[in-house]
């Protein structure tokens, strides 16, 4: 019955899961009021744990591109928008939408 | 020829579309929608649910979100949905709910006597991500009602098909209240209510999680209340996380959102109370506040990065969150500029967030040391304190299971916390004894 995503697809959760925690570290660290920076970064890490835990890190995994919260969220979305539909977890589309929701806060209402 | 898995990968795609689109959907193409979906859920589990067994916990699922979804649908004549089937046939039989299920054969082209019961399906040359996603959900319900009379994959290709199409259903529902009508906003409501309650029930049963009750799950809009958008956003936020927390094993992120958004709260509350006209007992009230809201925030740093319990948090709680957030920045944009009324009120509204607040952080410390103890918490081995024993994992990044000595810290620091909510919470209770005080306390 039980389901895992395929070793593609756990590559591109495993990129997805940097990009969330480069937004809410840039979030938490640039933010010009430290009580928004903190809360938006706590709500990009709320929805990065809707997402599967990858095991096995790398230990040298490529840096990331530098930018700012926007940045990260978008490429988190675009990440995980190249997963394989049925390769990835039956609710990735709603694991999208959160990070969508975030990415909007941050460009139109300039929560972070 | 289109296979089942090949339309479930189109609709998935094109729900990426749908949430890119800023299109307004109107009443007439969620309607359509929302007709394919119904009949792709009832052809799934087919005639009187015979195409799944009795007594699997996913069959049961199947069968109670075809039999439980919401109603009336609107359908021709009071009949089924109608299909792109050039041949008139019977209709099916009527459901216990008094909605006319669409067997095979059922469904019809002719138009229904009242045009206004009439679903209108899209053209198929439509552009649009709506009226295409239509398009192929409909294909599907096409295809998984003519596979009633050939090999039917088993119950898990059914569920994991079924999940993928629930999971674009709650978004595309999720994406008309946004850009639809207000006005029709409560049938995209109630069905995406439905589907993300089926998802979050069935989700834990293909990726082996504890299981999850369907009947027992919360739905936000149900404790929509209020007279402001704070209030309902604090009353929303106040009723997800309780139930977050009434779960065996939550998740630890929820856990950890607490505290995160317990110094958010606080702060903001130290905010409004500053800019008032205030006496002493509201200065005292405003430096407790700030205290309290430094100790979460240093409970929140002391969180262990990757603690997981391998349970998700709800897209309940996490939409709460979000509506939380924005609504406490709102409060904190114009706190300088409020009349005294609307300070009171606000007072009020934020203040009924720290004594929820309060209960919530007591409630989601008391997990740590059980969690932690049952082996249910799991971290990154290079996150946590080496041993011999973890020395390979965390020369391979993997996972390792956390014992209470790991987050000892963690719990210190959340003790404090509390302590220092706890106190601010009770300065609020007293000030309602005193004859000028702020109503902020009466909620307490």
């Amino acid at each position: 019955m039980t389901r895992t995503p395929s070793p593609r697809a756990n590559a591109l959760i495993g990129l997805a899961h940097r990009h969330l925690d480069a937004a809410a570290e840039t979030s938490q660290l640039t933010a010009p009021d430290h009580i928004t920076g903190d809360a938006f970064g706590g709500l990009i890490q709320l929805a990065a744990a809707t997402l599967p835990i990858v095991d096995e890190a790398l230990d040298e995994e490529p840096a990331l591109p530098a930018g700012d919260v926007a940045d990260h969220l978008r490429s988190a979305l675009d990440t995980l928008d190249q997963i394989p539909p049925l390769e990835g977890p039956t609710d990735l589309q709603l694991c999208a939408w959160h990070v969508h929701e975030l990415l909007r806060m941050a460009t139109q209402t300039g929560a972070a | 020829m289109s296979t089942v898995n090949q339309l479930v990968e189109r609709i998935t795609v094109l729900t990426r579309e749908v949430r890119s689109s800023d299109e307004p959907v109107t009443e007439m193409q969620w309607d359509a929608f929302d007709a394919n979906l119904h009949r792709f859920l009832v052809g799934t589990i087919g005639p009187q649910g015979s195409r799944v067994p009795t007594g699997e916990p996913c069959a049961d699922i199947l069968r109670e979100l075809s039999d439980r979804y919401p109603h009336p649908l609107r359908s021709p004549g009071g009949r089924s949905p109608e299909r792109n089937d050039d041949s008139a046939r019977e209709l099916g039989k009527p459901s216990t709910q008094g909605v006319t299920l669409p067997r095979r054969g059922a469904l019809r082209l002719v138009a229904a006597p009242d045009p206004r019961e009439s679903v209108t399906l899209p053209d198929a040359t439509d552009g649009r991500p709506i009226a295409r996603i239509t398009c192929a959900l409909g294909a599907l319900a096409d295809l998984v009602d003519v596979l009633e009379y050939q090999q039917v994959p088993d119950t898990s290709g059914v569920a994991v098909n079924t999940a993928h199409v629930l999971a674009s259903a709650a978004i595309v529902a999720r994406h008309t209240l946004a850009c639809g009508p207000l006005a029709a906003g409560d049938r995209p409501l109630a069905v995406g209510n439905h589907v993300e309650s089926a998802l979050a029930a069935m989700q834990p049963l293909l990726e082996s999680a504890p299981v999850r009750s369907f009947r027992g799950l919360p739905s936000v809009a149900d404790v929509d209340i209020g007279d402001t958008s704070l209030d309902r956003a604090v009353s929303a936020w106040s009723y997800a996380s309780e139930v977050e927390l009434r779960a065996r094993i939550p998740s630890t992120e929820s856990l950890h959102m607490m505290v995160n958004q317990g110094a958010h709260i606080t702060a903001t509350l130290a905010e409004v109370v500053r800019e008032a006209k205030g006496d002493d007992d509201r200065r005292g009230a405003r430096a407790d506040l700030v205290h309290a809201s430094q100790a979460l925030g240093a409970a929140d740093k002391a969180w262990v990065p990757g603690l997981t319990s391998l349970i998700k948090p709800s897209a309940d709680f996490i939409t709460a969150s979000r509506g939380l957030f924005l609504a406490l920045e709102e409060v904190r944009a114009r706190s300088d500029r409020f009349t005294e009324p609307e300070r009171e009120q606000v007072a009020q509204s934020v203040g009924q967030a720290v004594a929820t607040l309060s209960r919530r952080v007591a409630a989601a410390r008391a997990f740590l040391q059980p969690l932690a103890d049952g082996k249910a918490l799991y971290a990154p081995a290079r996150q946590v304190g080496g041993s011999p024993e973890r020395l390979n994992d965390q020369l391979k990044g993997r996972y390792v299971t956390v014992e209470y000595f790991d987050i000892k810290d963690l719990d210190a620091a959340w003790r404090t916390a509390g302590v220092a909510t706890q106190s601010a919470t009770a300065l609020l209770v007293r000030r309602t004894t005193g004859p000028d005080s702020w109503r902020a306390a009466t909620i307490c």
